[in-house]
């Protein structure tokens, strides 16, 4: 379960979060909806730590994700999936460059294992697009 | 992947910057031939235009000029691709996978440029030298023979040194400065293209200071 606890962010004199308090319970589907910069974004940011906030913190099942340091945090990241507004991909990527970018990073696996991870994971892709097509 | 990416960065910082290094260099030497053997007006021996000409090349030219070349053609590029990957949230996906962004994006560029800044000017000396050495014999100013004695007379393999350690510390400067206003750029394309324009700046400015310091240090 993800907490938020009292996150308050402030940027200048402009106060784009105050006192914001929620829980995301496991196996459910939250959603957070505002006017444009109403601070949906700055929320999201506070919540994985890409900007930290000026009063509160957020707890990962319990874990102080706040506070922690960076190497701690490190762990916890690599539980969190993020989909960025203009979808952050590596531009200076291939396709099959930005798939098997965290293969690389984290896996361990040899470049073979990762191409052969890569082609079977093209097929899963492939024939779930074709089944799709069907249906249509 | 470090030693992939440190490849890419040596191919981009050194191997493309070898044409627009060569050209200056090239140029320069010839018009510093010139403009010694003008100087010196025939009551000065010939063979202090082949000495002058190693001088300026090894001392100011090769080790100064190219890092400051190199900071408007390689900072720009540093500093305009790295802010785009802030604008466009590449760097925070890195940070959400938990990779760290500034050793995996900036260190290959600040090691690549330690490296083969070296080597470039060591190329910019050799053929500003010897572009010196053809326009002097090309145009009737020096013989051969003189200008190679000027080349080797009173020569102190500590000067290659000094400009070598200015060298290695200037490609240290070039791409970390660069780097620095790339990584922490904000707001969207307008501010890429100012970030790009201060990284520019202010490599240069800090070039030129440090190379007052360590001018003095060594030399003095």
């Amino acid at each position: 379960m993800i907490e938020l606890h009292n996150i308050s962010k402030s940027f200048g004199t402009h106060d784009v979060l105050k006192e914001v308090s929620a829980s995301f319970e496991r196996g459910k589907v939250n959603f957070v909806i505002g006017r444009s910069g109403s601070g949906k974004s700055v929320l999201t940011k506070c919540t994985v730590g890409l900007i930290e906030p000026d009063v509160g913190h957020v707890e990962y099942d319990g874990r102080n994700f706040t506070s922690m340091s960076l190497k701690d945090r490190k762990a916890i990241r690599q539980e969190i999936g993020m989909l960025f507004q203009g979808s952050a991909l590596f531009d200076s990527m291939s396709v099959e460059d930005n798939v098997r970018f965290p293969l690389r990073m984290f896996s361990g696996l040899s470049e073979k294992e990762i191409k052969l991870s890569w082609k079977k994971g093209i097929e899963n892709f492939k024939s779930i697009r074709s089944k799709y097509l069907l249906y249509k | 992947m470090f030693r992939e990416l440190f490849v890419q960065e040596l191919e981009s910082i050194g191997i493309q910057s070898v044409g627009i290094v060569s050209l200056l260099s090239l140029f320069m030497g010839a018009v510093i031939c010139l403009q010694t053997a003008h100087q010196i007006g025939g009551w000065i021996p010939a063979y202090t235009i082949g000495f002058t000409v190693r001088q300026t090349m090894i001392l100011e030219f090769s080790p100064t000029l190219i890092p400051v070349i190199l900071a408007g053609k390689v900072g720009s590029n540093i500093a305009s691709q790295l802010g785009s990957m802030r604008v466009t949230e590449e760097i925070d996906a890195l940070e959400i996978m938990g990779v760290n962004s500034a050793s995996h994006l900036i260190l290959p560029k600040i090691l690549a440029g330690v490296l083969i800044v070296p080597f470039l000017v060591i190329l910019s000396m050799v053929l500003g030298v010897g572009a010196g050495a053809w326009i002097a014999v090309a145009t009737g100013v020096s013989t051969l023979a003189d200008f190679e004695y000027g080349m080797q007379v009173d020569f102190r393999v500590f000067d290659v040194s000094y400009a070598l350690i200015k060298t290695v510390i200037f490609g240290f400067i070039l791409t970390s400065v660069s780097a620095y206003h790339g990584y922490y750029a904000s707001g969207g394309p307008i501010e890429v293209g100012r970030s790009s324009t201060r990284a520019v700046v202010w490599s240069v400015v800090i070039i030129m200071v440090s190379n007052l310091i360590i001018t003095q240090m060594l030399l003095n």
